[in-house]
């Protein structure tokens, strides 16, 4: 290992978050996902909006930039977009991202940017002493709020997944290790990364002893055939719980074991998170029309097949997340990733795809301006021809 | 003394000079994109508005010549949010936008000023404003709104050509200035330079352009800065001149943080009392040292005979009427002789250069496309310029030529209202010609 894990955090700065915050865990699983993938912290920014988890860049020995209220994904996307080999991760609240931000965060999913956002969603406004959040439910009274909340909650799952988030995943803060787990697999994702992380907000909305958290990878499955209601006990609260009937395609949160026991048995399906687009198949097809093989209309065709079927699978994972999503709230809490869809080209590449060959290599940030003396290197001759009378 | 510049600021289609050279057909916004690409600004953002869009429209058609990078945003706000982070990259970065834009860009640009962004300049197109306006006619409205911008007192540097071809060399310059002095820029010019269309004789003459890209630090500066001072502070007091050496993202051991709160030298929040003064004076002291060092010609320009008892004061797009109105009156009116002084760099402005020019004129006279009127000036208001001339040099304009039904100056207009102002020395003049 090249860095030590010390590398990562600053000494000099410490923030002023409260005691027993979910920011903690952030910034710990954050830390050693850094750590562990041993990602160069020169190379890498941590970029916030504003409220609590503004503060995060702070503590993180990289490049560190607190910008403006909503804001921090624009910065971000200049910042990658300026030097794209720059490892840039975001960190903001539920209110700055969903709510002041709301724009910029159904925008960025339309340009599939590689960079990870990590929301830290406590259901309130912390910083300005605990004002109602977008993600908080309807009817929910956190301690400062002198009526109970009057607006509904947004989806953050379901809203990424509908904007064009290509990896989409649910945390918490206080399971460190999934957390940490998660942050590293959105970091090598090419593309653009959400990680909504429900956090406690210890001075203005506890909600540490209500939680029930399923994992998607333990409790959840997807029924492949009808089947009919079951009694279940719990073994160690000795509690009976009944689930069922469930129909062939229904979305199932599970006790561990049975899920277990059932997956064995054949009658579910673990729940598949990732599209899929068969690229052997698509890979052969293109090798046959170069060696000319195939003439172009059966080309065609069979292209055709090859992105129908994909087309199903993405509004099939698409759908199933979704499911998943509108049953996971404060309360019963699904965490995992949600959505994978690696068949998007990021926004780099579409750029590049624009760009003739000789400047399709260009890095902005890197591109030498001007010789020693000051003497610019740009020749402006071609660009004149525009202008010829 | 006042100088006479003798400039090619000539509008092309007036000309009758029949030239052997390759001729061009250019609008105000492409001289700010050959500008910028000159520069070596390759990120551009921006969102639709009327009349700023076409520049960057222009920037993205020569983007597959230059693989300069143009981002088209969701809002303003994404725009100046972008094109500043870009420039923490390093990249020379910029946005352009229009009235109602510029007002959704004011807390970006406060951020920018904030935290020293180097490298960002920010051309606006000014429109008869307020609010939507009047969004495809011209006006100087935004002066009083560009300078003051962004709550709190924060650096800026403004710079307002007065042609297409100041347009060029100003663009160019914006860029210097905003890495020299690490403070956004903004490029204040109009729709009515904007849109025009002029002719000139082959290309922009480049051979005195030199790029200043200010305390820029080479990897091997910073490794000498880390072994004399222990570390490096990105917002570091050591500098008499208030300008702190920066790195840029991903630079090896240049690592720095930036934040709208109060920093310290490291780029760490702190409300520390005593920090907070020392930084408010290392940002704001940037102004005076530009100050001094910006030579003469680019922040004033004088036409006309130096010793004249009247003198005309105008900004921008105003250029063009005023010199063709003074040159047919041979630079007098009833034997009174006049000059013009235009000024260039508006923020921090040119207080004792102007101060020299204008004491000891009979008349003082500020010829700008915003509003007053004789009523308003009768209870102490004052049209744009005229304001920060009377606030910063503690000279009052004696008498104002003002326009604002959206439509530009002509040069008969000009003279017209001279002559107002000499035989019933009218205080206020407001032009109203224009279809």
């Amino acid at each position: 290992m090249v860095f030590d894990i010390k590398e990562y955090r600053t000494d000099k700065y410490r923030n002023h978050w409260c005691p027993g915050c979910g920011d903690f865990g952030i910034l710990s699983s954050l830390i050693n996902a850094l750590y562990e993938l041993q990602i160069d912290p020169d190379n890498t920014v941590v970029v916030s909006g504003i409220g609590c988890s503004g503060k995060t860049p702070h503590d993180v020995n990289t490049y560190g930039i607190h910008t403006l209220h909503g804001r921090a994904l624009p910065f971000a996307i200049g910042m990658k977009l300026a030097n794209p080999e720059l490892n840039v991760i975001v960190t903001g609240g539920d209110g700055d991202g969903y709510g002041i931000g709301a724009g910029h965060f159904v925008n960025s999913g339309r340009r599939n940017i590689d960079i990870l956002y990590l929301v830290f969603n406590n259901g309130v406004y912390g910083l300005t002493k605990g004002q109602a959040s977008p993600t908080l439910q309807r009817g929910a009274k956190p301690k400062s709020l002198p009526l109970p909340n009057i607006n509904d909650a947004v989806n953050p799952i379901a809203l990424a997944i509908d904007s064009g988030y290509t990896f989409v995943a649910r945390g918490v803060a206080y399971k460190s290790k999934e957390l940490t787990q998660l942050i590293k697999m959105g970091i090598q994702h090419k593309g653009l990364a959400i990680i909504d992380i429900i956090q406690n907000c210890p001075t203005y909305y506890n909600i540490s002893d209500k939680l029930k958290i399923y994992e998607i990878d333990k409790n959840v499955c997807i029924f492949k055939k009808d089947f009919e209601k079951f009694e279940y006990e719990d073994r160690k609260t000795k509690e009976k719980l009944s689930f069922g009937p469930f129909k062939q395609g229904d979305i199932a949160i599970l006790p561990e074991d049975k899920r277990k026991e059932l997956l064995e048995a054949g009658i579910v399906e673990a729940y598949d998170p990732v599209v899929r687009y068969d690229i052997e198949k698509r890979n052969a097809l293109d090798e046959k029309l170069i060696k000319g093989e195939i003439s172009e209309d059966d080309y065609k065709k069979e292209l055709e097949i090859i992105e129908n079927e994909y087309k199903k699978d993405l509004i099939k994972k698409k759908t199933q997340a979704l499911a998943l999503s509108e049953i996971s709230n404060f309360e019963v809490l699904i965490t995992g990733v949600f959505f994978v869809n690696p068949w998007v080209p990021d926004y780099e590449e579409r750029i590049r795809e624009r760009l003739p060959e000789n400047v399709r290599e260009i890095n902005p940030a890197k591109e030498i301006i001007c010789d020693s003396e000051g003497k610019p290197t740009t020749d402006l001759t071609p660009a004149y021809k525009r202008f010829l009378v | 003394m006042l100088e006479n510049l003798n400039i090619n600021w000539r509008l092309g289609l007036m000309s009758s000079e029949i030239s052997k050279k390759e001729r061009f057909f250019i609008r105000g916004v492409d001289a700010v994109a050959l500008g910028k690409l000159k520069a070596g600004c390759r990120f551009q953002t921006y969102y639709p508005i009327t009349p700023a869009t076409d520049e960057s429209e222009v920037l993205e058609a020569l983007s597959p010549i230059y693989g300069n990078r143009v981002y088209q945003t969701e809002d303003e706000i994404a725009a100046i949010c972008a094109a500043v982070g870009a420039a923490e990259a390093g990249v020379r970065s910029s946005t352009s936008t229009s009235g109602p834009g510029l007002c959704l860009m004011v807390e970006g640009f406060g951020w920018a000023s904030k935290n020293e962004s180097a490298g960002f300049v920010l051309t606006h197109y000014q429109r008869a404003g307020p609010s939507t306006g009047m969004p495809t006619k011209t006006e100087q409205g935004d002066l009083k709104f560009v300078l003051n911008m962004a709550h709190g007192d924060s650096p800026r540097m403004i710079v307002a050509p007065g042609d297409h071809i100041e347009c060029f060399y100003d663009t160019f310059d914006s860029f210097n200035y905003s890495e020299r002095y690490q403070v956004p820029v903004i490029l204040l010019i109009d729709k009515n330079i904007a849109s025009n269309k002029i002719v000139i004789d082959g290309m922009f003459d480049e051979t005195n352009l030199k790029i200043d890209r200010g305390k820029l630090l080479s990897d091997e500066e910073l490794r000498k800065i880390i072994e004399e001072k222990g570390s490096y502070k990105r917002f570091s007091f050591d500098d008499e001149d208030g300008i702190s050496p920066r790195t840029v993202l991903g630079q090896k051991g240049g690592r720095y943080w930036k934040t709208g709160d109060e920093s310290d030298e490291l780029g760490h929040i702190t409300e520390d009392p005593e920090l907070r003064v020392k930084m408010m004076d290392k940002r704001m002291k940037k102004l005076v040292t530009a100050y001094k060092e910006i030579p003469l010609e680019k922040k004033i320009r004088c036409y006309g005979p130096e010793d004249a008892k009247i003198s005309i004061v105008s900004w921008g797009s105003t250029k063009g009427a005023i010199i063709d109105a003074m040159r047919e009156l041979n630079w007098k009116l009833y034997d009174k002789s006049i000059n013009f002084l235009q000024i260039k760099l508006l923020e921090p402005f040119p207080t004792e250069d102007i101060k020299k020019r204008l004491e000891g004129k009979e008349k003082i006279v500020v010829v700008e496309m915003n509003y007053l009127s004789e009523d308003l000036r009768n209870i102490g208001y004052t049209s744009q310029m005229g304001g920060i001339l009377k606030m910063r040099t503690g000279i009052e304009p004696t008498n104002y030529v003002v326009k604002y039904n959206g439509r530009p100056f002509t040069r008969n207009e000009i003279k017209d209202s001279l002559d107002y102002v000499l035989t019933k020395d009218k205080k206020v003049v407001v032009m109203t010609r224009g279809i």
